[in-house]
């Protein structure tokens, strides 16, 4: 193996630019990269377009003629920097707004969907300022900025990170919902006025920022092998749109993520306790039978049965942890749902206590394989998780899927193995896991040994020809046109957010290799050549020359095809290029 | 707060497979046709076809007991939004399961979809489905609509999909160029084989009941599909499941709409086809902790169309008080579904009994026949 096809196993692959180095080099690079948990970046990127809300409304050309007085000649140089780094202005800076920047101005106020004045208020010259000025340094690519151009103005894009603005935002989502159903059932609205009130208000699609902001930092950021892995326990441990608000996934990613670099146990509390999860596998009105919810239930003679929902209990154990082979019972599946009883209550709006309330917790010890869990609650699920993350099944089983990840969809028993040690010996430390797995890469994978899933071949791609990421986001409803990362990786089955089930995307090429899914990515190509031939200037002799070798057949193929679309073909869906 | 179902449309996948002439050409076509239904995450039977004759039903249910639904022959009921299929049952096409399941009580959703599917008694033993085996051994070869082809379907020589997409058809010498490079590829070799001859007007995604009318629609045709296979998902009722309204009756309703079109579609071509249902399990007798029901054993199946022997509800029916429940908790399986699901097999296929028990069941031998299709 040499560390081509190691950063296509361990990372997204390679762009025309990429120089190999020795394997060593990279095997000591990418654990290095595995030691720590990395910044995440591109979320300042969205964040800052929270404010342009309201920013053009009432504020004339004469208000902005008589605002651009009082810009300096400095300032305006500055200003037409921005419009130049925007690519809508290509003249000289010079301070003086003349008439190429007056088009700019223009240019820039219709891109964002408002009336072109060709003048500047000091609030839409400080919006340029931010839109654009603030990325200088980054030197990101033009596809960039469509992220800054979501509009704000009708539909609500907020994705909070913070776990406690996303709970508000579910909680004020939760009362609209409750109120326009109300309306409904009056006959006050009818159903389309309902869905139309709806997306004016909460047009927000939060799970599409997932897939772009990952695709972002994907093919710009540093820490591919980090990522793999980071998408890897997304996987693990899956949440669906489904059933889950949106706006819980990015505080969710976030919080697997800032456990990779601690160990197993940690990831599975937090994993579990995370509204999202229970949210996704139901687990938040559990009642214990003997809870104060329960007693109550009874005081009140309410017509409601006192008892748990087993299903996050079930697969905590099944697919988290132990799986079936571990031959629990259901008296086990019993107990870990009574452990869980009270978790998930976002109502409650209490983040310092993860969302936990014993008004439906069950109260005393609770069994499961034999073990007794007694005490508070938060120190009954947190010893329960640390007990299953220590089961030498839970070792055997994260090993298993790691392998069938990483290595192939049948995995020599050894690689497992070899994991699966590291694991034990190690009382599952994450980093020496994914460590571990990294030798296990090298040692035990091949040429061509994992067929790629579909979104991991799609940031190859864009990896490869350096961006023409399909970024732009018009908030207009959910169906509009292919030209967006989301809708191409639906297309191709395979948006992340859309897990069908909790066990999370299959590894297996058997699952993905349908004639259907693989005229979708002869499609794919097709759609995208003309924009990498004329906006990205990608050069397929090039590129494949570094792919498969200067010298090879498959770079002279390349090279004798007769347009540049059969020529990307000829790379992008060659078996080579289709499997690590 | 009830999140799930808010602003969602009808939901559902169709696969179409079985076209015949393909692989085989020589082979004597039935001209029956068959749609089988998947009903993913385990459906409910005591709300689908509850017994109403039974006074335990009403003592463990309370938020998700139905109420309202109408008798079918003074023990077993059918759930009100089920009324295509209640007005198929009295004039004789529709008859009902109850109590039965695959013999696998794990409660595992994916041990169970996997054993639905390959009809193996132990999950994760075969890599084929007992549909697709089915049509194997009947010489059919097999196109889904589907986008990756369900295990059930697996195990047929020629596996071929196709599946409505937004993107651009691919020109011909563009399939050339990679049908080339793929074919040393034990793995893509002839994968566009067909897809990039095939002309196909799909209907719009997501309307299941559109895709029910295309499936309609090629079953027609002389070598068109002679099977077809839906999926409904969203039958994993956990929580708020409701009872004559909500989830799960919504679930239901759509169901009912959809079989009506598909019906309504088949015309004359009705009278020679079979639906059938399949779910990985039933759910708890007793209802859990959050108005809903947890993974369970047996469940109820449906069987539609022209060739069903209508007008009954085959049951062993083992009863809900506790003592008779798998475990204290689920209905337990007293028809094994395979002996139903082999003279499904039987009659749409045409294939003897020994074929059946070695190819379709591997090596299960169906204990009894129970006459719920009529004899040609």
């Amino acid at each position: 193996m040499d560390s081509k096809l190691a950063s296509r196993k361990l990372g997204y692959g390679f762009s025309s630019q990429y120089q190999e180095i020795p394997l060593s080099d990279f095997v000591v690079n990418a654990k290095k990269e595995l030691e720590t948990v990395p910044k995440f970046n591109p979320w300042r990127l969205i964040s800052v377009e929270r404010k342009k809300k309201k920013l053009f409304d009432k504020q004339t050309k004469e208000d902005a003629a008589n605002d651009e007085k009082s810009f300096t000649k400095q300032y305006k140089k500055k200003l037409q920097e921005y419009l130049k780094l925007a690519r809508f202005y290509n003249s000289s800076i010079d301070g003086d707004f003349g008439k190429g920047t007056r088009a700019a101005i223009i240019g820039w106020q219709e891109y964002l969907d408002k009336e072109g004045t060709g003048y500047l208020t000091k609030k839409q010259a400080k919006l340029l300022k931010k839109q654009f000025g603030e990325y200088l340094g980054y030197n990101y690519p033009r596809e960039m900025h469509n992220l800054a151009t979501w509009d704000l103005s009708t539909s609500d894009l907020r994705y909070p990170t913070s776990i406690k603005l996303a709970v508000n935002h579910l909680l004020e989502m939760d009362s609209e919902r409750k109120r326009l159903r109300a309306l409904l059932a009056a006959g006050e609205i009818t159903n389309n006025e309902l869905q139309r009130l709806w997306w004016k208000k909460y047009n927000t699609f939060a799970w599409w920022r997932d897939t772009q902001t990952r695709s972002i930092d994907v093919v710009y950021g540093d820490t591919p092998t980090f990522n793999r892995f980071w998408h890897f326990w997304i996987n693990y441990f899956p949440i669906s749109v489904d059933a889950v608000e949106a706006e819980l996934f990015g505080n969710y990613y976030l919080t697997l993520r800032k456990n990779m670099a601690s160990n197993f146990s940690d990831l599975l509390y937090d994993a579990t306790w995370h509204p999202a999860m229970q949210l996704y596998l139901s687990n938040q009105e559990s009642t214990g039978p003997n809870s104060k919810r329960a007693k109550n239930i009874k005081k009140n003679r309410e017509k409601k049965i006192a008892a748990i929902n087993e299903n996050l209990a079930r697969e905590l154990l099944e697919l988290f942890t132990l799986t079936p082979a571990a031959g629990y019972t259901q008296d086990d599946v019993n107990g870990t749902a009574y452990v869980l009883t009270g978790w998930g209550q976002v109502w409650d709006d209490d983040v310092k206590e993860g969302y936990f309330n014993d008004w439906r917790h069950e109260p005393g010890a609770h069994k499961v394989l034999g073990k007794k869990y007694s005490g508070k609650p938060k120190e009954k699920l947190k010893a329960l998780c640390s007990d299953l993350a220590m089961h030498p099944m839970t070792a055997r089983h994260v090993a298993n899927k790691l392998s069938l990840h990483f290595i192939s969809d049948t995995p020599p028993e050894e690689a497992i193995e070899f994991i699966e040690n590291v694991y034990n010996q190690s009382s599952g430390d994450l980093v020496k896991i994914h460590q571990a797995v990294v030798d296990a890469v090298i040692k035990y994978s091949d040429n061509s040994t994992k067929f790629l899933q579909p979104e991991l071949w799609f940031f190859n791609i864009h990896k490869a020809v350096g961006g023409g990421l399909p970024l732009k986001f018009l908030g207009q409803g959910d169906n509009w046109g292919n030209d967006q990362t989301n809708n191409i990786l639906f297309e191709m089955g395979h948006l992340n957010s859309r897990t069908p089930q909790p066990n999370g995307w299959s590894d297996l090429a058997v699952d993905w290799l349908t004639p259907e899914m693989m005229d979708r990515r002869v499609r794919y190509i097709i759609q995208l050549s003309p924009k990498l031939e004329y906006k990205l200037k990608f050069d397929p002799d090039e590129y494949a020359g570094n792919f498969f070798g200067k010298d090879s057949a498959e770079a002279a193929e390349v090279k004798a095809a007769p347009t540049f679309t059969r020529a990307c073909l000829k790379i992008f869906c060659h078996p080579k290029f289709m499997r690590t | 707060m009830e999140r799930r179902n808010f602003l969602k449309g009808s939901l559902g996948t169709l696969y179409m497979m079985a076209s015949p002439n393909m692989a085989f050409p020589d082979v004597k076509l039935s001209d029956k046709r068959l749609l089988v239904v998947l009903l993913r995450g385990g459906l409910d039977g005591l709300a689908t076809i509850p017994p109403l004759g039974d006074k335990n039903l009403s003592k463990i249910r309370k938020d998700v007991l139905v109420q309202g639904a109408n008798d079918l022959d003074g023990f077993f009921g059918i759930h009100p939004n089920l009324s295509f299929l209640e007005n198929e049952y009295q004039s004789g096409n529709a008859a009902f399961v109850h109590a039965t399941s695959f013999p696998y009580t794990g409660r595992s959703h994916f041990d169970g979809q996997n054993i639905m599917e390959t009809g193996s008694e132990q999950a994760y033993a075969v890599t084929s489905g007992w549909v697709g085996r089915a049509m194997n051994a009947a010489g059919f070869s097999s196109l889904a609509v589907s986008l990756p082809i369900p295990i059930i379907l697996r195990g047929n020589q020629v596996n071929s999909n196709y599946f409505p997409t937004n993107f651009a058809k691919a020109s011909k010498s563009h399939y050339a160029d990679v049908e080339k490079m793929w074919q040393s590829d034990s793995q893509l070799n002839g994968m566009l084989k067909d897809i990039s001859s095939r002309e196909m007007h799909m209907p719009g995604r997501g309307d299941t009941k559109e895709l029910v009318s295309f499936a309609a629609k090629e079953m027609h045709k002389p070598n068109g599909p002679r099977v077809g296979l839906l999926e409904i998902d969203g039958f994993d009722t956990h929580a708020l499941q409701g009872n004559e309204q909500g989830d799960h009756a919504e679930l239901l309703d759509d169901l009912d709409n959809i079989l009506k079109s598909f019906k309504r579609d088949m015309g004359t071509l009705y009278d020679d086809t079979v639906i059938v249902t399949v779910t990985e399990f039933g759910r708890t007798a007793f209802e859990n902790g959050t108005q809903g029901t947890d993974h369970g054993w047996a469940s109820s199946m449906i069987l539609a169309g022209g060739l069903v022997e209508g007008k009954q509800v085959v049951s062993d029916w083992p009863g809900l008080e506790k003592r008779n429940l798998f475990e204290d908790r689920d209905l337990k399986m007293t028809i094994d579904a395979r002996d139903i699901y082999a003279e499904v097999v039987k009659t749409v296929f045409g294939l003897e009994d020994d074929v059946i028990s070695e190819h379709v069941f591997l090596g299960y031998k169906p204990k009894k026949y129970y006459g719920l299709l009529k004899k040609s």
